[in-house]
């Protein structure tokens, strides 16, 4: 079949859908007087909702921070300030993504609001990556130079095995969290669920599309 | 309130392109139903789009690509759209031959053909099919004239291909 068969065998169809194609103009009428609607609204209010339960997380721990600037409470001021830069930075991302919810257009040409929807999705892994790098702060927060203090050495062997491994396995899984290994099981049992299926998807659609660029 | 003559001037729109609609959501979804919540998608947001359409821009343009950006987010979705207020008749209705010819099941082919198109390349196959310049598409689709060119090429290829091995 050549190029002229093609388009005359689309024209053939574009002709029938002229002569057998109605519009029921009633439904239509309808149409047009319903309230505006997104189909990406339901992700803005979850974003929206992340922002208020990070301000509200952040205000609490700010207040029990700004309380615990003293020389026993240094381990709590300390790993609290480092709890809450992350959690700025986690609102940051939910800040982002709203961003990138308003600029979503679908006037826009086919790639970019597309690009713009993928990578939408596809932002969560990343603030996921650095949410992880908190992790050790958590083993941190409870200690007091009176504690320490009153250590013998198994209490410093345990400290300092939890603390390691809790430091160890949050840079391990920020380098690795990383599409390139999204066909692994470890990362398939961490970022199993419809939501993150979504996620990986999303980031296939993106080399997709880089590919489709390129050629 | 929008007023009457811009809800006229997109009845007018709308029928004049149904045919546009129903294409494109034909190629992007095999399902009757799904189809339909589709059709309505694409003219719900062509409507809302509406009253800030420049014109300026050329209106197969600015329809193309509302049309293909919802068909797209609809087939990734893999699900039907929820909406806020359903609607229970269809919009777009064909009514079907009492004597379907030959050319029926060529064009039930191509379709089918097209329909195993990669998404993107199902959007450039539809605007080469529809005569639009290389110029139109790649202001449709975002790229540049020399990629379409070489993009329809391959795309063409392999259905034509698709044509040899049937007729074989």
């Amino acid at each position: 079949m050549d190029d002229m068969e093609l388009k005359n065998l689309w024209l053939a169809y574009d002709q029938k859908l002229e002569k057998s194609l109605s519009l029921n103009l009633h439904i239509l009428q309808e149409l047009q007087k319903q309230k505006a609607r997104s189909a990406l609204r339901p992700l803005r209010v979850y974003n929206l909702l992340m922002i208020g339960l990070g301000i509200i997380w952040i205000s609490i721990l700010s207040f029990f921070v700004s309380h615990a600037f003293t020389y026993q409470g240094i381990f709590f001021a300390l790993s609290g300030s480092a709890i809450i830069l992350f959690n700025v930075f986690g609102i940051a991302i939910y800040i982002y993504h709203i961003v990138l919810i308003q600029q979503v257009d679908n006037s826009d040409t086919v790639i970019g609001a597309q690009k713009k929807l993928a990578m939408l999705q596809a932002s969560s892994i990343k603030a996921v990556r650095i949410m992880f790098l908190q992790t050790p702060f958590y083993g941190t927060f409870f200690y007091s130079p009176a504690m320490l203090a009153s250590f013998g050495v198994i209490n410093w062997v345990i400290a300092i095995a939890i603390t390691g491994l809790l430091v160890g396995m949050s840079i391990w899984l920020y380098r690795n969290i990383d599409y390139k290994n999204m066909h692994k099981k470890w990362f398939k049992n961490l970022f199993s669920g419809w939501e993150w299926n979504g996620v990986i998807k999303a980031r296939a659609f993106l080399d997709e599309i880089a590919e489709f660029e390129r050629m | 309130m929008v007023p009457q003559q811009t809800a006229d001037g997109f009845l007018r729109i709308i029928t004049e392109n149904k045919g546009l609609i129903y294409k494109v959501a034909h190629l992007y979804c095999s399902n009757d139903e799904d189809r339909k919540d589709l059709c309505q998608e694409i003219i719900y947001q062509l409507w809302r789009s509406f009253q800030r359409y420049d014109e300026q821009y050329k209106l197969s343009t600015w329809m193309y690509k509302i049309a293909l950006n919802v068909a797209i987010s609809f087939y990734r979705k893999g699900q039907r759209h929820a909406r806020a207020q359903p609607l229970t008749a269809d919009l777009l209705q064909l009514v079907p031959d009492k004597e379907p010819d030959g050319t029926e099941q060529q064009i039930r082919l191509l379709r089918q053909y097209i329909n195993t198109l990669h998404e993107l390349d199902r959007a450039l196959m539809i605007l080469y099919l529809e005569e639009k310049s290389h110029k139109e598409i790649a202001d449709i689709l975002g790229l540049t004239p020399t990629n379409v060119a070489t993009r329809i090429g391959r795309v063409k290829e392999k259905l034509k291909q698709k044509f040899a091995n049937t007729n074989n």
